[in-house]
């Protein structure tokens, strides 16, 4: 019988929510111990670059910005504007990062977009050592390695007012089309990559069932409802 | 074309990754050497409130260990706090459910059994992590601010 490997968990509070990080390996607990700590610094970057709530954020600077004014901002930032627009074109406007008060948003992608961070950089760090793992931003996660099925997850729900909690209260109340949602119900979306599985999400929740499967269909992502 | 049916089999029937479970993450040295590698920490810890304990660095950064309740269960965390007075890291070290098992694993389990990716699944309860997360996490980084300006009373004091 096979030993088991070396395993550990560890949780930060980071982009409003938790974030588990669990990694399993056959090479020294600090080997472990350095690559989480990597991941969740992956995760931290993506939060001080792109948090709504953060005053010199790449996102804030950028809704506090005169219009025609340059503003520089990081090529983490770049990526994912460019990946919401594309998903912007491709939803038929039902997936919009910029909200009814025009200012821009990106609540609904970049949790995901720091989940996947998290994952590369792990697997970076750690290649040819074989290890298996999972990020977790509370529901959002990834899984890769070595006899598990690589997946991206993410779950996104509406609820009536009964219960505030949410998992993205930014992206709810600020997606153009989210008053129009009324049923209490949770969609998960599953993708190779965490941005996808979370942008998807708010597809689902959005936009008309042709529109959101056709948009699942392009990404390879498979979606359910939860009623 | 992906088998997405085995890939949610597998999460379904994994251990759920939840926030409200009993859980430790790690142990205070442990906690300790990964908020201060660069440090020796030592196991000097003194009380600093009824639910607080400090441990003191030669450059006078600090470790805290904190308890605070989130939204169903107990979460003690460590803040490393730097000579300057800012946050280094944040850690959790436990959480400690106050409430039943009613989302844990079997019975969670139970309600997609049977099921395959095709059929709308029915759910009665709401989806507890979502729940439960954002205020939890709220109530750390609260108790973070909390002990930033125990960390300046403390210093001053000394």
């Amino acid at each position: 019988m096979r030993p088991s490997r070396p395993k550990l968990k560890r949780v930060r509070p980071l982009l409003g929510t938790f974030v588990e990080i669990e990694l399993a390996g056959h090479v020294p607990v600090e080997s472990l111990h350095a690559w989480i700590s990597a991941g969740f610094e992956a995760v931290e970057e993506i939060d001080r670059l792109m948090s709504f709530y953060r005053a010199d954020s790449d996102v804030s600077r950028l809704n506090q910005a005169k219009p025609s004014v340059r503003v520089s901002i990081h090529p983490h930032t770049i990526k994912v504007l460019k990946a919401a627009e594309k998903l912007r074109k491709e939803s038929n406007g039902f997936f919009n990062v910029r909200c009814r008060e025009g200012l821009l948003d990106l609540g609904g992608i970049a949790k995901g977009y720091a989940v996947d961070c998290a994952v590369e950089k792990i697997k970076t760090l750690s290649r040819g050592y074989g290890v298996w793992g999972v990020v977790n931003a509370g529901g959002d996660l990834r899984r890769w390695g070595r006899g598990q099925m690589s997946v991206a997850v993410a779950t996104s729900a509406v609820r009536t007012p009964g219960n505030q909690e949410r998992l993205s209260p930014a992206i709810h109340i600020r997606m153009p089309a989210a008053e129009a949602l009324t049923q209490e119900h949770a969609v998960t979306v599953l993708s190779e990559k965490c941005l996808w599985s979370d942008a998807l999400t708010k597809v689902m929740m959005l936009a008309p069932k042709r529109v959101a499967d056709s948009c699942l269909k392009r990404y390879h992502a498979h979606g359910l409802v939860l009623a | 074309m992906r088998n997405w049916n085995k890939a949610l089999a597998g999460l379904l029937l994994a251990p759920i990754p939840l926030v409200a479970r009993a859980e430790t993450y790690l142990t205070q040295d442990q906690a300790a050497a990964v908020l201060f590698p660069e440090l020796k920490m030592g196991n000097d810890w003194a009380s600093a409130g009824p639910r607080t304990k400090v441990l003191w660095g030669p450059q006078k950064e600090a470790l805290f260990i904190d308890r605070v309740l989130g939204k169903h269960e107990f979460i003690t965390y460590a803040v490393a706090i730097t000579p300057e007075g800012k946050v280094k890291g944040i850690e959790i070290m436990d959480y400690r459910e106050t409430y039943g098992s009613q989302i844990r694993g079997k019975e969670w389990r139970q309600n997609f059994v049977g099921k395959s990716a095709q059929d709308p699944v029915k759910l009665e309860k709401d989806i507890p992590n979502i729940s439960g997360a954002t205020l939890s996490s709220k109530h750390v980084t609260d108790g973070v601010r909390r002990v930033l300006q125990l960390y300046a009373t403390l210093k001053a004091k000394a």
